[in-house]
């Protein structure tokens, strides 16, 4: 099975960036609640700093951060902490390239009844379209074997 | 109409495509729409296209160019189909017919058919594309090996050229 899980800067970039913008907000209307005062200063700053990087660093790993792994038979997609999503390729219909913004792309799986899974191929580092022309022939080598075998038994 | 350009190396039809989906997706496409999905090998009908591309024309943007994307653009679909199957074009009707068909259940306000040859094409169908007047739907042939390409006289076929021109 391969695994693609790097990294992903630009996510936790973001989640970080987040945290900063809330830790100040939260700083500057605590400070004006109880001292009517705003109080900044280097050591404010390095503080606000040190606890959104770390506050940010763990939401990445505990929500943002994608791991995917795939093999002839199925996949396997995880972000962060949370119970990853198991599936067949035999659960894929169709497959599609999907630019979510930003020069970044997405594989998108849709399910037999029209639901869909985005695979985040920019943020796993993998080659948007040639990863999505391996899950064609992917789902398609599954169809195949699939018809192969019911015509069998048949 | 008829357009030409010269001194770049050969490529086929699948390297064309690619180059397509970038430019609309990437490139100078999002002039026209937002081309945001891809799919290649889409069924349609008893017609598999080689690739149909969806977009909104509503651009995406970040906060402030979003809401007044929201409050000045419409947000219709439109689309872009490849086929290539047919150079001689003896399926066109069927395909312009299956086209018509989703634009009308999917409420898709218009599209763009590019027909991709590694050759030249007749002049039966280079006439048959110019001649064609649906006004939903540019028709395009593009041969790749010359890099020639024949728009249908269609608003749309017309407004196509520059965004399906991308051989480099």
């Amino acid at each position: 099975m391969r695994t693609a899980a790097p990294w992903q800067i630009l996510n936790s970039a973001k989640s970080i960036g987040i945290f900063f913008i809330l830790v100040s907000v939260a700083w500057i209307a605590a400070n004006y609640m109880v001292f009517q005062d705003f109080l900044i200063g280097w050591p404010v700053i390095l503080g606000n700093v040190l606890i959104s990087g770390g506050a940010g660093l763990w939401w990445y790993r505990s929500r943002e951060h994608a791991r995917f792994s795939w093999d002839k038979e199925g996949f396997e997609l995880q972000r962060g902490r949370t119970s990853p999503v198991v599936k067949g390729w035999d659960e894929v219909s169709q497959v599609s390239l999907v630019h979510v913004g930003y020069g970044r792309f997405a594989v998108r799986l849709y399910g037999q009844d029209g639901d869909y899974l985005d695979i985040p191929v920019s943020d796993l580092r993998l080659e948007p379209s040639d990863f999505r022309f391996e899950a064609i022939d992917l789902v398609g080598a599954k169809a195949r074997s699939t018809d192969r075998t019911t015509s069998v038994s048949a | 109409m008829r357009e030409r350009e010269r001194g770049t190396p050969k490529m086929d039809v699948n390297d064309y495509l690619l180059k397509l989906e970038r430019n609309l997706m990437l490139g100078g496409g999002r002039w026209v729409a937002d081309f945001n999905e891809s799919f290649w090998g889409y069924p349609l009908g008893d017609l598999v296209f080689d690739m149909f591309v969806t977009a909104t024309v509503r651009p995406k943007g970040f906060f402030l160019s979003r809401v007044a994307a929201w409050l000045t653009t419409p947000n219709y679909h439109i689309a872009c189909f490849a086929y290539s199957k047919d150079p001689e074009l003896k399926r066109l009707n069927e395909v312009l017919r299956t086209i018509s068909t989703l634009l009308k259940e999917q409420e898709f306000a218009w599209a763009w058919l590019v027909i991709p040859n590694e050759g030249p094409f007749s002049r039966k169908a280079e006439s048959m594309v110019q001649n064609t007047s649906i006004r939903e739907i540019g028709i395009a042939l593009v041969d790749v090996s010359s890099q020639e390409i024949v728009n249908s006289e269609s608003h749309w076929g017309r407004r196509m050229i520059r965004f399906i021109r991308c051989f480099k």
